[in-house]
């Protein structure tokens, strides 16, 4: 692959590979990943340009939060501090584009704190729960 | 006989821009209202008069009071709701009729006949018409519960608990056994206050394989006229995700049967706008009325589009009018028209609401295709409003090629920056079931179509994208002014620098 040039201002990349040219716009690069959206084949794709050593230090399976998996309104909490909750149970309810999502334990777990209030407004993967698994 | 000469239009995003272009054609000035989150969106600076709403969200649209207070300050003399929102609301078509402004819509007594499913599913029996068998009860009754519960298992499962005073598929669930009732129960009932600020929950018998076919009608309370019929049965949880024109299933007896029927309907309440009678046709070519919109309907461009017309006109024609334009021997239908609504949502983690900003759109041209939307890059799609993103819209002279088309538009079509069903929309669309037209309401949650993982060759290597990303972030520090002229060979400018050689 060779990159024929590179438009810092408009972000967009043309490259060639097998004498085929490509166009390809950036839509985020950071230190952990490259986002860009391919003209050709109207894909966008992520790519995560971190060596793999970094992703296999991580802890193993062991949960210690939950978070939001969208962004939306707390509109009711059915656990507390302290509570013991079996897989499956509903947590919260959380209301986003007009439908009711209720977020259930991914599997037994122990509620230490409750970190947002009925209400309130979350964004996505903002803590939820800290808890500990079992 | 009145003129519209100013028009509110209260909504937002693709339907406003939809109402917007009709009446801007018409010769009538626009006025376009928005909320603190939305006030970037383009159809805000389309209109030829904007007004900022004094609540946020939700709130803002619903604010009946300062609607029609803005009309008045604007000197507007009309108010057309859109869909959604306000629409069906018969208390604010009454105020807007009381302002002294003409309401883009049916007389508020005709809405409120029918605004309730068990009150309009009562007229339309009345008037001879075929409807489900259910029950409905009142939830601030304290047994309603056993009592639906109870109606539940003499109906038989599976059943639809369903809000009556609901729509668009919210407060809607289905049950296919007793041990779902009571968490169905719940959210439905939930949904139901906080969403329509309903108690009524019906109960009602769930028809195996039935199909969703709605008939397009418009009145004066007078004469009454249909333009053909649109199939809605493919839904994901009662929330229609693409829709056709004509529906092919009905033959031609049954057809003529339901489009009839339709306009009895409309006889029954004498109605005077642009509605729509919704029906479930069961596989034996039985139909059952199920409910009536007397609103604009999302889906309504595959009817503009097989029949030419354009319903929003004819909105604006009946409401100033009070007559129709044109005589059932006007309308003719032809072709075949697809709609598919684009979600802001996640299909590889059910579905989930996606919120985030717009950070590539593209969207397609090509013969016989209209999309209707309201975005643009880096455009934030909030959580506070509904998920429909954009709308589609193909035609075709044959089922296949408009297929075909849809099928090339969508993979056309790019959303970058938050996850959206376009990839599920393509594999509907593709399956032996749509093509051979053996769908039914229920058929996207009997069956998956959405496929995590496309086999499609990559263009890169992994490598060969980490690579442009050095390139890219070496260039950004290098700082050159003349970077975008540059053309070098990747391989060789890396290895000049030593820092590359260690992995990070």
């Amino acid at each position: 692959m060779k990159i024929v040039s590179w438009d810092p201002e408009k972000k967009i990349a043309f490259l060639e590979k097998d004498g085929q040219r490509y166009k390809a716009k950036v839509l985020s690069h950071n230190k952990n990943e490259l986002v860009l959206y391919l003209f050709n084949s109207n894909e966008t794709i992520t790519v995560s340009i971190r060596e793999n050593t970094e992703t296999s230090k991580k802890a193993p399976n062991q949960r210690t939060t939950i978070t939001s998996p969208i962004a939306g309104r707390i509109i009711k909490i059915y656990v507390h501090a302290g509570q013991r909750v079996a897989k499956d149970a509903t947590l919260l309810t959380i209301e986003s584009m007009k439908m009711e999502n209720e977020i259930r334990a991914p599997f037994n777990l122990f509620v230490k704190t409750v970190s947002i209030d009925e209400l309130d407004l979350v964004k996505q993967n903002q803590l939820l729960l800290k808890i500990e698994e079992g | 006989m009145d003129t519209i000469k100013t028009i509110v239009i209260a909504n937002r995003g693709e339907i406003a821009l939809r109402i917007n272009a009709t009446c801007q054609a018409l010769g009538i000035k626009t006025i376009a209202l928005y909320t603190q989150e939305d006030q970037s969106l383009s159809y805000v600076f389309h209109a030829d008069q904007s007004y900022k709403l004094p609540q946020n969200g939700l709130a803002g649209y619903l604010d009946q009071e300062a609607i029609i207070e803005i009309a008045q300050r604007a000197s507007a003399n009309a108010i057309h709701p859109g869909y959604g929102f306000l629409a069906e609301n018969d208390q604010f078509a009454q105020k807007v009729i009381d302002a002294k402004l003409i309401w883009v819509g049916p007389s508020p007594s005709i809405i409120k006949a029918v605004a309730n499913k068990t009150q309009a599913q009562k007229v339309m029996s009345a008037a001879g018409i075929p409807t489900i068998p259910g029950y409905s009860c009142n939830t601030s009754k304290s047994d309603s519960f056993a009592e639906a519960k109870n109606a539940a298992d003499i109906i038989g499962y599976p059943i639809i608990l369903k809000s009556a005073d609901g729509g668009g598929g919210k407060a809607m669930r289905s049950v296919s056994q007793a041990d779902q009732f009571d968490a169905c129960w719940k959210s439905v009932v939930s949904e139901s206050q906080k969403f329509f600020r309903s108690d009524n929950i019906i109960v009602e018998k769930q028809l195996e394989h039935a199909r969703h076919v709605e008939v397009q009608i418009a009145g004066d309370g007078d004469n009454y006229i249909h333009l053909y019929e649109r199939e809605c049965s493919i839904q994901r949880n009662h929330q229609k995700v693409i829709e056709t024109a004509p529906c092919l299933f009905l033959d031609s007896k049954t057809k003529t049967k339901l489009l009839d029927t339709a306009i009895a309907a409309a006889q029954a309440i004498s109605y005077d706008h642009i509605g729509t009678v919704e029906f479930l046709v069961t596989t034996d070519q039985q139909f059952y009325f199920l409910e009536m919109n007397t609103r604009l309907q999302v889906e309504h461009a595959i009817t503009e589009a097989t029949t030419g017309i354009d319903l929003v006109a004819m909105q604006i024609h009946l409401a100033a009018h009070k007559q129709l334009p044109y005589k059932q021997l006007d309308i003719t239908q032809s072709g075949y028209a697809i709609e598919c609504r684009i979600y802001a949502e996640n299909p590889s983690q059910n579905f989930a609401p996606s919120t985030g900003t717009i950070t590539n759109l593209t969207l397609p041209n090509g013969p016989f295709l209209r999309i209707d939307h309201d975005l643009e890059e880096w455009q934030e799609i909030t959580p506070f409003f509904d998920p429909m993103l954009a709308k589609i819209t193909t035609w075709a002279n044959k089922k296949e090629l408009a297929i075909a088309r849809m099928v090339n538009t969508l993979k056309q079509t790019n959303i970058s920056g938050l996850n959206t069903n376009i990839s599920f929309l393509k594999a509907i669309l593709e399956s032996s079931e749509f093509v051979q037209n053996q769908i039914y309401t229920k058929l996207l949650h009997d069956k998956n179509y959405f496929q995590a993982k496309q086999n499609n060759k990559p263009l890169f290597t992994k490598t060969e994208y980490r690579d442009l990303a050095r390139y890219i972030e070496q260039t950004n520090k290098k700082k050159q002014t003349d970077s975008n002229t540059q053309t070098q060979s990747l391989s060789q400018d890396l290895w000049r620098n030593k820092r590359w050689r260690n992995p990070l």
